[in-house]
């Protein structure tokens, strides 16, 4: 009899941690007390919606809808363990050592911590057709303390007076294929919940399963994208779910372990691993010669269901909804767009994420050929983005290093051959 | 007299008394009589108003429960917290975005200098909230990404790290204040949030506020009283502890003229005016300072609205006060802070 007692019990707590939405993927604005799921006295409403006197749509009580998630999630991070301005993650959960955790996957809006400047490769194959195994590395930029160093970014997904960035807000390569030189895609007006449900859905951090930006000039036509779905292998622990480290570049974990890459922000402290660990490439992590495993972001082992493969192919559906006519299976075919007339593909490890960066990137742009490249309706930067001079288009690596770090065009290096910095082994 | 015309014959006399003497003798008795009455009249009065008297009140002018816009001071980027001298001669202001220092003006919003963080910062550092110590004018900052308190002088000299005399290992400190004896009072987001009070040798005295569930609390200011008043943030929430650190009142969110939206910064003047800024509320509550047997501090009212005109705000956080009655407040998104006044 008390055996069926406790095991009740226990199903029951089972049960209601169930119920309780991961907090990466929920949304701190969803915690069990607002849900409903426990009773019906939402408590967190009026902390940004009015009934009667709202100043923006949907009774948010503020004009401008991005200032009002900057609030939380600026550079101050009085809100929140996410500071999206500046491209940092915070910690909460853990006594020990400074409150960074590291660096934000996607970079931010107004500043990342990318070390644009400083990527490394080791070079398997020195065949420009063969690209899959090269193994890049791009780490997170540190300053002289060998804290976090980040830096004014050059692009962003958003134009921000505090980034200083004016980039066409176009929706580039939105629309069916064939729209012909003048149909590079409708002008958008973007805002954090274009991307993003605040109230939290559950998804990979709580991206919209189809973004929703308003058009600001001719017709935005969302394309249906895979509904990016969350791992079944992710095995939440409600004791140390303060943070999915999935929302930071990825550290390694202890090999062998169901993910070799740290799921929780605890984890990845108690395995001694500091803000400026892991890798902006997440493609081949760990770089490391001696271990070639590569799990998805969501912490799914590379060759199980859900895992990189599969995670590559949501996410570049994701962007795709956007950039419907970027997406491609091949650059060798031709896709029939005056434009978009060939396209990199975009399978299997070449997802969007490979190369580019969603919030914003510090990638310096000073070269005589990168600094020059017009945008693809022929637009030219008239901008300054600091003291670089060009427009880096989200990409990760200064100029187009991003290409490098896949291929040698000159077929010249040995097989073996380490570029950048060497990593010691083990360490991400 | 004839009885035709009802006229006097000629040469009759008059009817009526003539004697001149007589006539003056007799206006004397009326005037005397009149003037006794009069006497008597007045006596009366001033016997009535003797015993029935009644001070005449004074018309008084009402304290205005909010204060007026008076001036903004430029120079900072995105700034959060706010820190004046009590003669309001320097004002402290952190920023953090550009730079990323503490900037500090004079009384006329002109820029004295800067406040730099520690070399060994590099880069990592972005300076939140700011607090002047009332008996030595020690400038202290909470910085967010170090999960540290910097020292400064009056003038913006950096001294020391605060490290308390007990080192807190992890902790995260974010408001600061501190009470009227020198006591430093911060809030801490590490682990179970809580509130942290030092005394001035630096040796920490007490924690309270663990068991409240604080999210992200931004703001704690004591009152004449010791009772410390915290800005539970993200639960949208005002919380008033004792000066032993037991709970003596909260206010929550809701859709009252009174309640909070997402409560920031929280300073008390030496009137007893709580002033609670409300960043998505774009304004600042004002509130008595929590009465013996009251179960809220009483709500005075709001100032400011969003927008960027002179008086309105964008996403404030800090606030701070001097003792001239004038209210300073970080109005974040616009660059600016706002000076208000009684």
């Amino acid at each position: 009899m008390r055996r069926l007692a406790l095991v009740i019990a226990g199903g029951a707590i089972w049960l209601i941690l169930a119920a309780v939405p991961a907090l990466a993927d929920g949304g701190p604005h969803v915690m069990a007390q607002n849900n409903g799921s426990l009773g019906i006295n939402a408590d967190g409403c009026a902390g940004c919606h009015r009934a009667h006197t709202a100043q923006g749509p949907f009774l948010i009580n503020a004009a401008d809808e991005t200032a009002l998630c900057l609030t939380c999630h600026g550079s101050v991070a009085a809100g929140a363990t996410t500071d999206v301005a500046s491209g940092l993650q915070y910690r909460l959960a853990a006594r020990a050592g400074t409150p960074l955790l590291g660096a934000l996957r996607s970079g931010g809006f107004v500043q990342a911590a990318i070390d644009s400047g400083n990527p490394a490769r080791y070079l398997v194959s020195n065949d420009l057709g063969s690209s899959n195994d090269q193994w890049a590395k791009v780490g997170v930029r540190t300053d002289i303390s060998g804290g976090v160093d980040p830096d004014p970014v050059t692009s962003a997904h958003l134009n921000l007076a505090d980034n200083g960035l004016s980039a066409p807000a176009v929706a580039w390569g939105n629309g069916p294929v064939g729209l012909g030189f003048n149909g590079p895609g409708p002008t958008v007006d973007l805002a954090c919940a274009s991307c993003h449900n605040p109230h939290g859905n559950g998804q990979y951090r709580i991206l919209n399963p189809i973004p929703d930006p308003g058009a600001t000039s001719g017709t935005f036509t969302p394309a249906a994208a895979a509904v990016v779905t969350d791992s079944p292998a992710d095995n939440p622990d409600p004791a140390e779910s303060d943070t999915k480290n999935y929302t930071v570049i990825q550290t390694r974990g202890t090999p062998g372990t169901l993910s070799t890459y740290l799921l929780y922000a605890d984890d990845v402290l108690d395995a001694g691993h500091g803000e400026t660990t892991g890798d902006y490439w997440h493609v081949r992590l760990p770089w490391n010669s001696a271990s070639s495993a590569s799990d998805a972001p969501n912490g799914i082992p590379v060759n199980q269901t859900g895992g990189l493969v599969a995670f590559n192919t949501q996410m570049t559906a994701w962007c795709s909804s956007c950039h419907t006519r970027y997406a491609s299976a091949t650059g060798e075919e031709p896709s029939g767009d005056a434009l978009f007339a060939y396209r990199h593909e975009t399978t299997g490890n070449r997802a969007c994420t490979t190369c580019h960066v969603a919030h914003g990137s510090n990638a310096r742009m000073e070269g005589a050929y990168s600094q020059t490249q017009p945008f693809p309706n022929g637009d030219v930067v008239t901008y300054t983005i600091g003291s670089a001079t060009g427009d880096s288009r989200l990409l990760k690596v200064d100029n187009r290093g991003t290409c490098q770090l896949c291929h040698d065009p000159t077929g010249t290096v040995a097989d073996g051959t380490y570029t950048g910095p060497v990593p010691v082994p083990g360490v991400p | 007299m004839t009885a035709e015309t009802g006229t006097l014959p000629a040469g009759a006399p008059p009817a009526v008394e003539t004697d001149p003497e007589h006539r003056r003798r007799r206006r004397k008795i009326v005037l005397l009589a009149l003037l006794l009455g009069s006497l008597v009249i007045l006596l009366g009065i001033a016997i009535w108003y003797l015993l029935f008297r009644q001070p005449i009140p004074l018309p008084i002018i009402e304290a205005p429960s909010v204060p007026t816009y008076s001036t903004s001071i430029y120079g900072a980027n995105d700034p959060s917290g706010v820190a004046v001298t009590p003669s309001g001669d320097r004002i402290y202001v952190t920023e953090t975005a550009g730079d990323k220092v503490v900037r500090m003006f004079d009384g006329g919003g002109n820029e004295l200098g800067v406040l730099q963080p520690p070399v060994e910062t590099g880069t990592e550092h972005v300076p939140v909230y700011v607090a002047v110590q009332p008996t030595t004018g020690d400038v202290f900052v909470s910085d967010r990404p170090m999960g540290a308190v910097y020292v400064y002088s009056r003038d913006g000299a950096f001294l020391r790290e605060f490290r308390p005399a007990i080192a807190i290992e992890g902790w995260q400190p974010l408001g600061l204040t501190f009470d009227a004896a020198g006591n430093l009072f911060v809030t801490d987001l590490a682990g179970s949030q809580r509130i942290l009070e030092f005394d001035t040798a630096e040796k920490l005295v007490q924690t309270f506020g663990e068991d409240e569930g604080l999210l992200f609390p931004n703001g704690v200011a004591v009152d004449g009283n010791g009772r410390v008043y915290v800005t539970d943030s993200n639960n949208g929430r005002l919380l008033v502890f004792a000066a032993d650190g037991s709970l003596l009142s909260k206010i929550g969110r809701g859709a009252g003229v009174a309640n909070l939206g997402l409560p920031r910064g929280v300073a008390i003047d030496d009137q007893g005016r709580v002033f609670v800024v409300d960043s998505s509320g774009q304004g600042v509550l004002v509130y008595a300072a929590l009465a013996s047997g009251d179960e809220q501090p009483a709500h005075r009212g709001f100032f400011g609205g969003h927008g960027i005109a002179n008086g309105q705000f964008a996403f404030p956080m800090g606030v701070a006060v001097d003792t001239h009655g004038r209210v300073y407040v970080a109005d974040t998104a616009n660059d600016r802070i706002q000076v208000w006044s009684y």
